[in-house]
């Protein structure tokens, strides 16, 4: 137990070193102290330290099956996987918030590593913020949510991980979640600070950019990741279900997404000052009401809530930021005034403000339709859920809204844009669309939506590769080089351009994905005796065999699976074995599914059920373009390095080119123009 | 007129636009738990799914692979329902978990036939108690 005692002991000391680095930093910019400053830089190395200590310790327990600590007893067992115990280690609230501690203050630490720079002024205030943060989730480890609590005895066994959780997307999704929460932080205690001095203009922006766009991105991934893992494991055959744990995780990646254009727009035009500090500190929050709404069961219920205190920490904490954020806004509301001149309604100006509000407007009815249930049951005493067919009838008009404004964007300048040249610009990328439009009609696609959707989708990535082929060829005419190299150094020598290109690229990716999984999806349920087979949708299954109740050495599962081969044209394509089993820890039986991925479409093969003389009950999803969503995922990890790749010959963190890329943006428009008008 | 009164009222249109699009969405088909007495005063002529949330009646689950069947009764405070599902058993059904039941209810047989079922974990995080 000695362990536990060093944890516990390290999360106070943590927590007193937090409360000293937000003071002294505070003072010490306020009264040009610096040695205040580096006291307060001192004692953010020091809670690095500390939370590092604690997570281990828990870790050790964890590991060594500690059973007297109530945590390592929950949530690990003495036949559970090491591979697993990694999992548990954030499969709770206790751990989870370890561990947004933990990366927080890694994060910081790396930041106060390097001297201050162009943030001279801001540094003392964005460590103030992040430290604050820090003594937040420190003082719930400390009085509220403690994983290092001890249980009256020590029981001989423990209850161990869901067998849901049991699985390898589980043990890393978590963490990027997490991680991506923590490193929001960093953007957010930076536009406090740019509030905080009024040193309003782009320069805070710049700064962190590549903390935004490693923020925004590991959220991305995360929640993929997440997906990825309910499609894998909960056997429904989907991958997003409105669930409010996912909802919690997609606003603040929403409203971030709005952030990132904001500061766009700010950087080049001075511009949408508030929008970028008002932004910035949204997603922040909506991270950290993320958390609290996972962990503190308001979703469930109103009453769950009030049933614990951790509830009025988070809303305490909430509050007080965004009233010391709105404060601090109307303090500065002359700094927030930019000197950008707003252009005509047809500009790209006016397209970004759009989009910012789509992405807004977006997050803010994801975020209404979670609470929904907690309002309705407050307010009229009978809990209303919406379904998941209320969020696509929003979701699915302001998305394609959303993917038409990726693909005008780019063909709308700066201050105004003539209708005429308008239409001279775009009329390749209409073609494009109408094009997929008369094709999908032709292979008998006859609902308007899909096709549609997927019309907008080809519409914006013809405008996407018709930019960077006019780079290319620019490239190509001025440098003197072939096509390939051409193609690779266009791309390299405006990575950040091309960078957020890619991610458009990836994002489109996924929307197909996310448009042909939704309309389409053949379900079969069929019962057979061993040896028989099925054709379903052109693929033929063959049931071979099976086992049933075979319990598992050294573990708490009996397993009950079935031996199915899958053939197309005759042709073996796969050999499919999905179980149904039981867990001694759960009551009821766990599913897991067998899958076979093409790029075309997924078959997903669930037991439904298996009988002890080996009838089995399958049932068989086909679901389309699965795969395009992780592919997406995939690109969207390129797209992110591309674009935050550092500049090799300039001052990393200051020097984004903004005139390069503007100049590369006009080459690339100036080129179709003449092409056009040949 | 100037561009800041462009950019404002163009800007309220798109919101308005937008709020009007959630608003719609939001009205109408959002389900609301109904008690168990509820269901039953339902009439034939219900026109949209009802939710139905309840503990499984301990020893009431019976699931017949042989025509991929469900069949449970779930009860709270005021009575019990038979529910009635086509497809497999939910991961993690027991006697006593709270299932929830979206669906119709059929008032001449008296039995509620499930589109979809849930079973209410304390949450996807935490494991039994």
């Amino acid at each position: 137990m000695i362990l536990a005692e060093i944890g516990y002991g390290a999360l106070l000391l943590a927590l007193a070193a937090a409360l000293w680095a937000t003071i002294a930093s505070i003072l010490g910019a306020q009264q040009q102290r610096p040695e205040l400053v580096t006291s307060a830089r001192n004692a953010l190395f020091v809670t690095a330290g500390l939370s590092t200590l604690a997570a281990l310790a828990l870790l050790a327990l964890l590991l060594t099956k500690n059973f007297g600590v109530a945590y390592v007893h929950d949530h690990v067992s003495t036949y559970l996987r090491p591979a697993y115990v990694l999992a548990a280690f954030w499969a709770g609230m206790e751990g989870s918030q370890l561990l947004w501690l933990w990366m927080l203050a890694i994060f910081t630490a790396l930041l106060v590593l390097r001297r201050p720079t162009w943030d001279r002024q801001l540094r003392p205030y964005a460590m103030a913020v992040l430290a604050f943060t820090q003594a937040f989730f420190a003082l719930l480890l400390v009085a509220i949510s403690n994983p290092f609590e001890l249980l009256p005895m020590l029981p001989a066994e423990g209850v161990s991980l869901n067998p849901l959780l049991q699985n390898i997307w589980m043990i890393i999704h978590p963490p990027i979640i997490f991680a991506a929460y923590a490193l929001w932080t960093i953007p957010f205690a930076y536009g406090l600070a740019a509030l905080v001095t009024g040193k309003l203009d782009s320069g805070w922006l710049l700064g962190v950019r590549r903390w935004s766009l490693a923020a925004w991105s590991t959220l991305g991934i995360g929640i993929l990741i997440g997906a990825l893992w309910a499609y894998l494991e909960l056997g429904w055959g989907g991958y997003w279900a409105w669930d409010p744990v996912e909802n919690s995780s997609f606003i603040p990646w929403l409203v971030g997404t709005a952030f990132l254009h904001s500061a766009i727009i700010q950087e080049r035009r001075d511009m949408f000052r508030a929008w970028s500090v008002g932004l910035v500190t949204l997603t922040f929050l909506l991270t950290v009401f993320a958390t609290f709404v996972t962990r503190s069961g308001l979703i469930q219920s109103v009453h769950a809530f009030a049933q614990s205190a951790i509830g009025y920490y988070y809303l305490g904490f909430m509050g007080l930021i965004l009233a010391v954020a709105i404060g601090l806004m109307l303090a500065r509301t002359r700094e927030l005034r930019g000197s950008g001149q707003l252009g005509d309604l047809v500009s790209r100006e006016f397209a970004f403000l759009v989009t910012n509000l789509l992405f807004l407007g977006s997050a803010g009815a994801i975020l209404l339709g979670t609470l929904w249930p907690t309002f309705t049951e407050a307010v009229r005493h009978v809990s209303a859920t919406l379904t998941a067919e209320n969020y696509n009838r929003f979701m699915g008009p302001l998305g394609l809204l959303l993917v038409l404004l990726l693909g005008l964007c780019p063909l709308i300048e700066w201050r105004r844009t003539s209708a005429e040249r308008l239409l001279r610009n775009m009329w390749i990328q209409v073609a494009v669309g109408v094009v997929t439009a008369a094709l999908l009609l032709l292979f008998g696609v006859r609902e308007v939506w899909v096709v549609a959707a997927f019309a907008v989708v080809a519409f914006a990535a013809a405008t996407i590769e018709l930019q960077w082929a006019a780079g290319v060829v620019t490239r190509m005419r001025t440098a003197k080089e072939n096509l390939f190299v051409a193609a690779i150094r266009a791309s390299y020598r405006n990575r950040r351009r091309y960078g957020a290109q890619i991610i458009h690229v990836a994002i489109l990716l996924i929307v197909a994905g996310v448009i042909g999984s939704q309309a389409y999806q053949d379900e079969v349920q069929v019962v057979l005796a061993k040896g028989e087979q099925t054709e379903v949708g052109g693929y033929t299954l063959v049931y071979k065999s099976y086992t049933y109740g075979q319990p598992e050495e050294h573990g708490n599962k009996v397993r009950n699976a079935a031996l199915v081969e899958l053939y197309r044209n005759g042709r073996l394509l796969a050999v499919m074995e999905p179980e149904r089993n039981l867990h001694s820890n759960v009551d009821g039986t766990v599913t897991e599914v067998a899958l076979l991925t093409t790029w075309k479409e997924d078959l997903y093969l669930v037991l439904a059920g298996l009988e002890p003389d080996g009838q089995a009950a399958f049932q068989v999803l086909i679901t389309p373009m699965v795969l395009w969503l992780w592919i997406g995922g995939l690109e969207l990890i390129l797209g992110t390095l591309m674009a935050a790749w550092p500049a090799a010959s300039r001052s990393a963190t200051v020097t984004v080119p903004a005139g390069g890329e503007s100049t590369g943006q006009q080459a690339g428009t100036s080129i179709r123009h003449r092409a056009a008008r040949r | 007129m100037s561009s800041r009164m462009k950019f404002l009222i163009g800007g309220l249109v798109v919101v308005i636009v937008v709020v009007a699009l959630i608003a719609t969405s939001f009205s109408g088909s959002t389900s609301e738990y109904l008690t168990i007495s509820e269901v039953r005063a339902l009439g034939p002529d219900q026109t949209q799914n009802s939710r139905v949330a309840g503990k499984i009646v301990p020893d009431s689950v019976q699931w017949d692979t042989a025509t991929i069947h469900l069949a449970f009764e779930i009860e709270d405070e005021t009575g019990r329902l038979p529910i009635s599902y086509n497809g497999p058993k939910p991961d993690m059904m027991a006697d006593a978990v709270e299932a929830v039941a979206i669906g119709r209810y059929d008032p001449a047989n008296q039995v509620f036939t499930a589109d979809e079922l849930l079973m209410k974990c304390p949450s996807k995080y935490e494991e039994k108690q």
